[in-house]
């Protein structure tokens, strides 16, 4: 394990997070206030919250789709406010996978173009993802003869594979995972962690999983919770 | 990949965006023919006649002349003298006349009195002379040439009988059937009213009306045939008269003293200024059917924003994906816009497909029924415009959609 608690050197942070707050446009409260918070390069971290307490908007703030309403959030030592809204959404195709809970796939194109959007996207060439996405089917255990076929005819577990390979594709720095297995049975589900973890392993890539479910902490050797470091307290507020 | 994306983005909601195609198709159709029919109608309307300087008639609206005498719709009010006629003829500016004799018809069609010259002279289209399919103009005093229309309707072959009806009901009781004339030629299709018109030499018409007082047959005293042959049959008056002149300087010189005819009031009118005229007046009705053509089509492209508009709440989840994999809001936005090129060149294809094909199918039909040719060729100089502003129209009503698209994009939650 490359895991260190080395969180106060920020030259070595893969993700940087000083003084962010954010609150949704309109009247509404603050959702995230978090005075500090450093993940180190190829880390693997488990971000635990209860439903609501903020856990996909902070992954939307790091991903750079929402734009913070104050504070710093940095990632591989680029201030994401410092770029332009095109320049944003470049580096996040380039530098960050995504993977969410369910429905990660456009339904009506197939695997191979859902993952040739995503390599669009980061301006690679065809040949390049043909031969990545070949690499990370094999470790993913994923069938070829499953490429031609349109996303949603595939089985969820199917699916959330396919959207780890499309999340890889780019070769990402960091992968940000949103309960990727809740909608997969338990047995399904400590298989695909296993499988996550293997591939980030490999990788050297920095992860941050997000979930609720404690049952699936015991993969990870270290578990935050959420309430550490967010000041703003989500006793019963449920969006 | 914008096409790929749209193109099996609207495959996989099939059911209303084949119905929004179909509404877009059909607007887009009722906008094309009414244009196409407009141009096609202007077109064959300003190449009724060509050629021919002044039309000379009894004193009535210039309209009213241009009618009657070239498109033989309505009455004249009054004849001319046939002195008055020969007066003007004489005048040494006028290079040829063609007198014309209205008032009798044929099984619906109407028969028009004349002399050869009508065959030498008369120009339609563009400066098209006439030109006969079948037999010859008339010779003999009871010789018919049939319009192109009146002998496909009719069946009628060279040498044919053809009864000559009094005036000009499509079943009258006051039929001149003791003195029947004989087709002796048929006339090509000209697209014009000449084609449901039977020509016949101005003594054929007064030979028919001899031994007639007061519009009625007075039983016995038509003389028979032969007699007829050797008479003297100048009319003694006709309903008006074309005129051909050496010169188009002369032209509003004569028409000024035609209109200061000192011995019985008459009208001379230029017909291309008055078509001109008569065309305006139905502009009203060109410019309206236009506008609700238009109409129609904003309506269904308001369908189609609809129809996208309601769709989006169930796309966010798809926004949500495209941003998170690095698309930025103008990719949506163009995504959107994508659909809908889509989805109007497709419903143009099935309009332009359906009209063309409708117009081969019914082109006999139609120009049989109203002597309107529509030609196939759907392409006028504006047809590019006007596509192009039907693309124009949908894209700018669809920003409403993709800006929504957008903004989905930008502030939803996504999870």
């Amino acid at each position: 394990m490359i895991q260190k608690q080395t969180d106060n050197t920020a030259a070595n942070a893969t993700i940087s997070v000083t003084d962010l707050k954010f609150r949704y446009p309109g009247t509404r409260p603050l959702v995230l206030d978090i005075p500090q918070w450093q993940v180190t390069a190829g880390a693997q971290v488990f971000l635990k919250g209860e439903s609501g307490a903020g856990k996909s908007t902070l992954l939307n703030l790091l991903a750079g789709i929402l734009p913070a309403a104050a504070g710093q959030v940095q990632l591989l030592n680029q201030d994401l406010a410092a770029l332009s809204s095109r320049q944003r959404d470049r580096f996040r195709a380039r530098h960050v996978g995504m993977v969410f809970q369910q429905f990660n796939l456009i339904p009506y194109l197939n695997v191979v173009d859902n993952i040739r959007l995503a390599s669009h996207f980061a301006g690679q060439s065809a040949e390049a993802t043909e031969t990545r996405a070949q690499q990370l089917f094999h470790s993913l255990k994923l069938d070829r003869s499953l490429l031609p076929q349109r996303a949603d005819h595939l089985s969820v577990g199917q699916q959330q594979r396919v959207a780890i390979a499309r999340a890889l594709i780019n070769d990402p720095e960091i992968l940000l995972v949103d309960e990727p297995t809740s909608a997969l049975d338990s047995e399904l589900r400590d298989r695909f962690i296993q499988l996550l973890l293997e591939i980030c392993e490999q990788r050297g890539s920095t992860l941050v999983f997000v979930s609720h479910d404690m049952h699936l902490a015991a993969h990870f050797s270290r578990i935050i919770p959420l309430s550490s470091i967010n000041r703003i307290k989500h006793s019963h507020h449920v969006s | 990949m914008f096409l790929k994306l749209a193109w099996n983005s609207l495959r996989s909601r099939g059911g209303t965006v084949i119905l929004t195609i179909v509404s877009i198709a059909i607007s887009i159709l009722v906008l094309l023919a009414v244009d196409h029919t407009r141009h096609e109608a202007k077109r064959s309307f300003n190449q009724t006649v060509s050629g021919v300087d002044l039309i000379v008639g009894a004193r009535t609206g210039e309209v009213n002349l241009l009618l009657y005498s070239i498109f033989h719709i309505g009455n004249a009010t009054n004849n001319i003298d046939w002195r008055s006629y020969q007066q003007i003829a004489d005048d040494p500016s006028v290079a040829w006349t063609i007198p014309i004799a209205l008032g009798d018809s044929h099984r619906g069609f109407r028969v028009m009195g004349t002399t050869p010259e009508f065959f030498i002279y008369f120009r339609y289209g563009q400066n098209q002379p006439l030109a006969m399919a079948q037999g010859a103009p008339f010779t003999d005093l009871f010789d018919v040439v049939l319009g192109a229309q009146v002998a496909h309707r009719l069946q009628y072959r060279l040498g044919d009988p053809v009864v000559i009806a009094h005036g000009l009901g499509a079943t009258s009781f006051s039929q001149h059937d003791d003195l029947p004339f004989k087709v002796a030629g048929i006339l090509e299709p000209t697209g014009t009213p000449i084609d449901q018109t039977l020509l016949v030499s101005l003594a054929g018409i007064e030979a028919i009306h001899v031994g007639w007082e007061n519009g009625v047959k007075v039983p016995g005293n038509t003389p028979p045939r032969d007699t007829l042959q050797t008479m003297d049959l100048t009319p003694q008056t006709i309903t008006a008269f074309m005129v051909g002149l050496q010169s188009k300087m002369a032209t509003f010189r004569l028409q000024r003293s035609i209109n200061q005819y000192p011995r019985e009031p008459l009208m001379a009118i230029l017909p291309g200024v008055t078509l001109t005229q008569l065309w305006s007046t139905m502009a009203m009705v060109e410019n309206s059917l236009q506008i609700v053509a238009w109409l129609v089509l904003c309506s269904s492209l308001l369908g189609m924003c609809t129809m996208l508009l309601a769709s989006l709440k169930e796309r966010q989840r798809e926004f949500a994906i495209l941003r998170s994999i690095g698309a930025g809001p103008g990719f949506i936005w163009l995504a959107i816009e994508m659909e809908i090129l889509l989805m109007v060149l497709l419903g143009m294809a099935g309009a332009v497909l359906v009209l063309w094909s409708g117009i081969l199918l019914l082109q006999t039909p139609i120009s049989e029924h109203w002597g309107l040719f529509l030609s196939a060729n759907l392409i006028h100089p504006h047809t590019g415009l006007l596509l192009a502003g039907i693309i124009g129209v949908a894209l700018l009503l669809g920003c409403g959609p993709a800006i929504q698209a957008t903004r989905l994009a930008l502030h939803g939650r996504l999870a």
